[in-house]
């Protein structure tokens, strides 16, 4: 009896202690809440008065507090849009290591094959750490998803700044942002002010043009698209179209069915540039025979060997001028926007672009 | 008290610890000098060692003991050779927990921690609810529930699959149920570590109870014990000490199961310091699979797999020669 009752007790203990556990892990407080303030409004100045001479203090993208010593002469950029931004700032001697396989962006190859033997320090997923702090660098740059490893590499010292381009807007505010940073803040209002000025020209051009309605198809399959809460539908808004899949729910690519494409009846359909199909499958797809766009053959693919013109990258403006001349052939011919894209390449990232390379 | 053949293996255990943990601290990506460290205790050698480096090898040292030893008592309370932390969902819901809040968007690793903690404690709640809604408080009543709130949990990671942006999300939550220690920080591992350390110390304590429940009901009965009430809370601690790892971890496959049986090679008996000699295998299996893992910047659970088939293969022959007896 003294043995179980032993037993008893031991067990109130335990089952105590447990539920102690419990609540104590639900009531403590978070681990690696890191450095990090609450979030802060876009609508802030991202950055403010300098405290000392030279230094700056910046609000990144996620509502972050970042001081920089001075403008950054040493960057990681473990994104490839902001790699993007930085080379067309015209700050690609900065970059002393950068995201993985940089050897598969046909940009590096054309305006910084450099950049393709800098070591790799991370991906979307995971960030080197370790690797990042050995480069030393004055400033890290990191996509929003690994927000945390920022915070890690406050810690150790070393300033992260997170950037999350996912509009035109908050494109813009990278840029503006990174221009800071990087003491580039002329070369990011031009790059900006390009863009203010296309979008007033395509505006102009396409203003009281019919607009035709237009699929945005998915680099993994025609079967999926752009709903209306995607950057894409900005693409086609802005190059005077309407978003054939403006009605759909969600902001990712949303799949849907030969029914679903057949009702839409899209005008035109975009295959973007990294797709894994082609505009001639679409057009031999029987199940598609009686979209408008296959009829007329009016399905375009973005040019493939350059850079992903669909997204809120720096040159994805050329996206919007691309599909403007598409939509509008008459009110922009193509000569005239391969004529631009080349300018843009050789203004903003310093080659001359090949311009075989830029089709429909 | 412990065999000759046990004391023997617990020693070797623990120098092969030591051993995997000092080469832990020696290897990464950044060039560490030991020198420098003590020369310049602020400067970013230091603070590399201190946030990273050497956080990383304690948190790989308790979450594979924390697992080793679960991966002991779960084999040793139900009799089962294959029993894991798998076994009570607590690995599926784990990473429900860490899928949603990737999906959800709910932010960084402090989410998708807290999220797995939670949804990891919740499968646990969902078996003792089945177990008691079933009125069937027996070992193999919390296997089958088990298995139920598994396949819920994945079954739901199957759906947020589907939903999560296929360049973001579902890359970070394929990279999550790998599992991987390269997130791991100083200000990361105190509370899962010491939680893990508590639970482990009061399984220890428990580990007579533990065994008593290895005998049968009626067995553990007529010993003093109540069955129901100390299945549960030996359950509950060693799921609450998973839950802690993992949410840190994530998912590492193989770690809970195979270490059990490495130790039960070394050892030759279940009773004595077996549960400690489970952690200490754990711990190694764990810290070896960091090496590669850090060097080639790949998840924990290739290496984990890996170790785990020669380990299963030895138990296939062993068992099919009739050398253990583990069910």
């Amino acid at each position: 009896m003294k043995k179980k009752l032993s037993l008893r007790l031991t067990a109130l203990a335990l089952a105590l202690t447990l539920a102690l556990g419990c609540a104590g892990c639900g009531a403590a407080p978070a681990p690696g809440s890191g450095s990090a303030p609450a979030s802060v409004p876009a609508s802030q100045p991202a950055s403010e008065p300098a405290g000392e001479a030279g230094s700056l203090t910046l609000t990144d993208q996620a509502g972050r507090t970042v001081e920089l010593a001075a403008p950054a002469e040493t960057v990681v950029s473990g994104y490839y849009i902001s790699t993007y931004a930085v080379l067309a700032l015209g700050k690609g001697d900065a970059v002393v290591g950068l995201e993985k396989k940089a050897d598969t962006r046909s940009l590096y190859q054309m305006a910084a094959p450099e950049l393709i033997e800098k070591p790799g320090v991370g991906t979307m997923k995971e960030m080197d750490v370790e690797a990042v702090a050995a480069l030393e660098p004055d400033l890290v740059i990191l996509p929003a998803a690994l927000t945390d490893y920022a915070d890690t590499l406050a810690e150790l010292g070393i300033p992260a700044l997170v950037v999350a381009p996912e509009s035109h807007e908050a494109l813009v505010e990278m840029i503006e942002l990174l221009g800071k940073a990087l003491g580039a803040e002329d070369a990011a209002a031009a790059l900006t002010g390009y863009y203010d000025e296309q979008l007033e020209r395509m505006a102009a051009l396409t203003e009281g043009a019919e607009k035709p309605t237009v699929y945005m198809a998915s680099n993994s399959s025609y079967l999926s698209c752009a709903p209306a809460a995607m950057y894409q539908n900005y693409l086609v808004e802005t190059a005077g179209g309407v978003n054939a899949a403006a009605s759909l729910e969600g902001d990712y690519w949303t799949e849907v069915s030969y029914e679903d494409i057949l009702a839409m009846a899209p005008e035109v359909i975009v295959v973007p540039s990294g797709a894994e199909y082609t505009a001639a499958d679409v057009l031999a797809d029987a199940q598609l025979a009686g979209v408008p766009a296959v009829e007329n053959g009016k399905v375009y693919q973005m040019p493939a060997g350059l850079e992903e013109w669909d997204s809120p990258i720096p040159s994805g403006i050329l996206g919007c001028l691309w599909l403007t001349s598409v939509l509008h052939p008459e009110q922009y011919p193509f000569e005239e926007f391969v004529a631009d894209a080349a300018d843009f390449y050789q203004t903003f990232y310093g080659f001359a672009v090949d311009e075989s390379l830029i089709t429909k | 008290m412990n065999s000759t053949r046990t004391r023997a293996a617990l020693a070797g255990c623990l120098v092969a610890v030591a051993a995997l943990a000092a080469a832990g601290l020696l290897t990464g990506s950044f060039p560490l000098s030991f020198s420098e460290i003590l020369q310049d205790p602020g400067g970013l050698s230091a603070r590399v060692f201190w946030q990273l480096r050497l956080p990383r090898t304690l948190m790989g040292l308790a979450g594979g003991w924390a697992l080793g030893m679960a991966g002991g008592v779960y084999q040793t309370v139900f009799a089962n050779p294959l029993a894991s932390p798998d076994l009570t969902g607590v690995s599926s819901g784990a990473s429900l927990g860490a899928a949603a809040a990737i999906v959800l968007g709910a932010g960084g690793r402090l989410s998708v921690t807290l999220f797995s903690f939670a949804f990891g404690m919740a499968a646990l709640a969902a078996v003792l609810g089945l177990v008691s809604a079933a009125r069937l408080a027996r070992t193999g009543s919390y296997l089958l529930a088990g298995v139920i709130v598994s396949s819920l949990a994945e079954a739901g990671l199957m759906v947020l699959k589907t939903l999560a942006d296929p360049e973001g999300q579902l890359g970070a939550i394929e990279s999550w149920t790998m599992g991987s220690l390269s997130a791991v920080t100083a200000q990361k591992i105190a509370l899962p570590a010491l939680l893990a350390a508590g639970c482990a110390l009061l399984l220890w304590l428990a580990r007579k109870p533990i065994l008593m429940l290895s005998l049968g009901e009626s067995t553990a009965r007529s010993l003093g014990l109540d069955p129901a009430l100390w299945r549960a809370l030996v359950l509950s601690l060693t799921t609450l000490m998973v839950a802690a790892v993992v949410s840190v971890c994530g998912a590492v496959a193989f770690a809970g199961l195979i270490a059990p049986h490495i130790a039960f090679f070394l050892g030759g008996r279940r009773g004595g310091s077996y549960l400690a000699l489970c952690g200490l295998c754990g711990a190694a299996v764990l810290l070896a699979a960091d090496l590669p893992a850090r060097l080639l910047n790949l998840p924990l659970s290739i290496f984990t797999v890996a170790a785990a088939v020669p380990v299963l293969l030895v138990l296939l022959v062993r068992q099919g020669r009739g050398g253990e007896d583990d069910a």
